[in-house]
């Protein structure tokens, strides 16, 4: 069942598919969330060349856990396969820090902001 | 105004208590009634007031209840009218003064509560704190100290049913009786099950009960031992740092089966203190989503006479202390380590484990309200993911997994503990770390994630038992490592 507090957009001009993401990035929410980014997927908009930047924005998130973190690896390879870069918009230092201690921000751009 | 003022003058001349009402004039020379009687209020809260008026009217009639005024009278005055109003008006006199002096006299007998508690904890050769916080003036619960022949120290925390007059006087009934008994030379086992015989020989229809938590230091046999009867079991660290209770739970209070039995348990008297409590600070936890352990250290750690402001919260008495049985009362101290939360959770909490989460945070805010963020979002982060490591993995058949946190102000560190029943695994953690640097997993990544935030994780038993520490003060440690 996908998260149903989420929303996607495609900005043209930046060739950007943006995701609204709400809440924690956790064991008990990335169901949803899975589910809710597998639909996004399936926009024309979000296929291979269609593309240049997927961006999700988690600034609401105050946390990522190990299974929200595997999310974010699974997306991360979705995108990557469609020849995309994946942008991660966040507001929580503390899952900066968790980025960064994992190297997951080597893969992908991490936005910090408030 | 000065009318106002020599009508006060006339009460200099009187004995406050010699009077039944005072009727009082509105149209008082140079003033108003309203104003006399709320003098009156103030000074001799007891006294009732009848206002006297030639027009009662709506605004006045509601200014004088707000001033507590009990009943009018309405000019011309009839004989018969002022008889029947006064009679009125001083049986209400008569009320309060009666209220005013039970609440005088529960207040006394609460001030009396306090002092024995404090003479008699004091006056035990063992060193202990304790912060006791009734609902009311008086309360059921209380703390005895007994020194028994033998070097034995016993100490009673007891609670009985309810948190009002009738608790304290069964209080002292049941502390009195245990008193006499045990200075007779009876058996404390045998003193509570004598207990338990009279409280079940009171009148039918009638349940009076006690639940009690006894704790006995043995210095002889250098072990500490607790009888339980449907209290809170008293808590210690182990000498392998885990957070044990002497005894459980499952027992029924004194008074409520003639073949009531206690659990018992009995251990080596640990280096640190024990803790005890009675269950109005388990009912506080819950009132503040925070742990029991957490709640008695904030509340140890408070000021005497300055309790931390959620005290308010409390529905009934809570009473904690902190004994400790290897120090005699002149001796200082060891530094010793805090439990702030001790948890056993089954498979059932992974689906809860967010409202599990949040229980954790509060207690770390409510006992460390200057732990940074950094490093409680690290502590939660870690838990969660070790916790659910465990009750996913290590508690498949039913059983429970444990979770303790401990505050060790020595080392200004905080350490988290995860035990599963089961049996471990054999998993190269460094090598999974190191394929993940080269191309990112979707495995075990819990692990992974308390590698790098806790500053200090061991594995024992094959990953079934975690135990991660987090300095409060990371930077200080690292510049200490430079």
């Amino acid at each position: 069942m996908p998260a149903n507090d989420t929303q996607t957009t495609y900005d043209e001009y930046r060739k950007t598919v943006q995701f609204q993401a709400s809440g924690d990035v956790l064991s008990t929410t990335a169901d949803g969330l899975r589910a809710a980014l597998e639909d996004a997927l399936h926009n024309p908009a979000a296929q291979a060349g269609a593309f240049e930047w997927f961006e999700i924005d988690l600034r609401s998130a105050q946390m990522v856990d190990s299974v929200g973190l595997n999310l974010l690896v699974w997306l991360w390879r979705a995108i990557t396969a469609r020849g995309g870069r994946l942008r991660l918009k966040i507001s929580s230092p503390n899952i900066e820090r968790t980025f960064r201690f994992t190297r997951f921000c080597e893969r992908v751009e991490v936005e910090l902001a408030r | 105004m000065p009318d106002v003022r020599s009508a006060q003058a006339v009460f200099e001349n009187l004995e406050p208590g010699s009077l039944a009402c005072a009727l009082v004039d509105y149209s008082l020379p140079g003033a108003n009634g309203i104003e006399f009687v709320e003098w009156l209020n103030r000074t001799y809260p007891t006294l009732a007031a009848v206002m006297i008026t030639a027009s009662p009217e709506q605004w006045l009639l509601e200014r004088s209840l707000q001033a507590r005024v009990c009943a009018f009278l309405g000019k011309p005055l009839g004989p018969a009218d002022i008889r029947r109003t006064v009679a009125g008006a001083s049986d209400i006199t008569g009320q309060r003064r009666a209220f005013a002096e039970m609440r005088h006299q529960v207040k006394q007998a609460g001030k009396l509560q306090k002092a024995m508690l404090e003479r008699m904890l004091r006056s035990g050769d063992v060193s202990l704190e304790y912060r006791f916080h009734p609902r009311y003036d008086g309360s059921g619960d209380f703390l005895a100290y007994h020194r028994l022949p033998g070097g034995r120290d016993v100490f009673l925390m007891s609670d009985a049913a309810g948190h009002d007059l009738h608790a304290l006087a069964q209080s002292s009934y049941f502390h009195g009786m245990l008193s006499g008994m045990l200075r007779s030379g009876r058996g404390l086992a045998e003193a509570l099950g004598e207990y338990n015989r009279a409280l079940l020989d009171e009148p039918a229809g009638q349940v009076f009960s006690v639940s009690v938590s006894a704790l006995e230091i043995e210095r002889g046999s250098g072990c500490v031992s607790a009888r339980n009867y449907g209290g809170c079991p008293p808590v210690f660290v182990d000498c392998q740092g885990w957070v044990r209770t002497i005894g459980t739970r499952s027992s029924s209070p004194l008074g409520w089966f003639p073949d009531s039995a206690p659990t018992f348990d009995r251990v080596a008297i640990p280096s640190g203190p024990v803790w005890m409590w009675t269950d109005g600070l388990e009912d506080l936890a819950e009132t503040l989503n925070a742990s029991s352990l957490s709640v008695a250290y904030t509340l140890l750690e408070a000021r005497a006479g300055e309790p931390p402001q959620f005290v308010a919260e409390a529905q009934d008495d809570v009473l904690v202390a902190r004994i400790w049985p290897g120090a005699s009362a002149d001796t200082t101290p060891v530094p010793f380590v805090q439990p702030l939360i001790a948890e056993d959770y089954g498979p059932e909490t992974i689906a809860s484990i967010d409202r599990v989460q949040e229980r954790w945070i509060r207690s770390l805010q409510l006992a460390l309200p200057a732990l940074s963020e950094s490093v409680r979002y690290d502590l939660v982060l870690c838990a969660r993911e070790a916790v659910l490591n465990a009750l996913k993995h290590g508690c498949a058949s039913d059983g429970k997994g444990r979770f303790q946190v401990l505050y060790d102000p020595a080392r200004e560190l905080l350490r988290a503990r995860v035990w599963d029943p089961g049996s471990g695994y054999d998993f190269d953690v460094a090598e999974h770390a190191a394929t993940d640097r080269r191309n990112p997993v979707e495995d075990h990544r819990g692990l992974l994630l308390m590698q790098v935030h806790a500053p200090r994780v061991s594995l024992g038993r094959g990953g079934a038992e975690v135990t991660m520490e987090f300095p409060l003060h990371p930077e200080k440690e690292m510049n200490n490592s430079r």
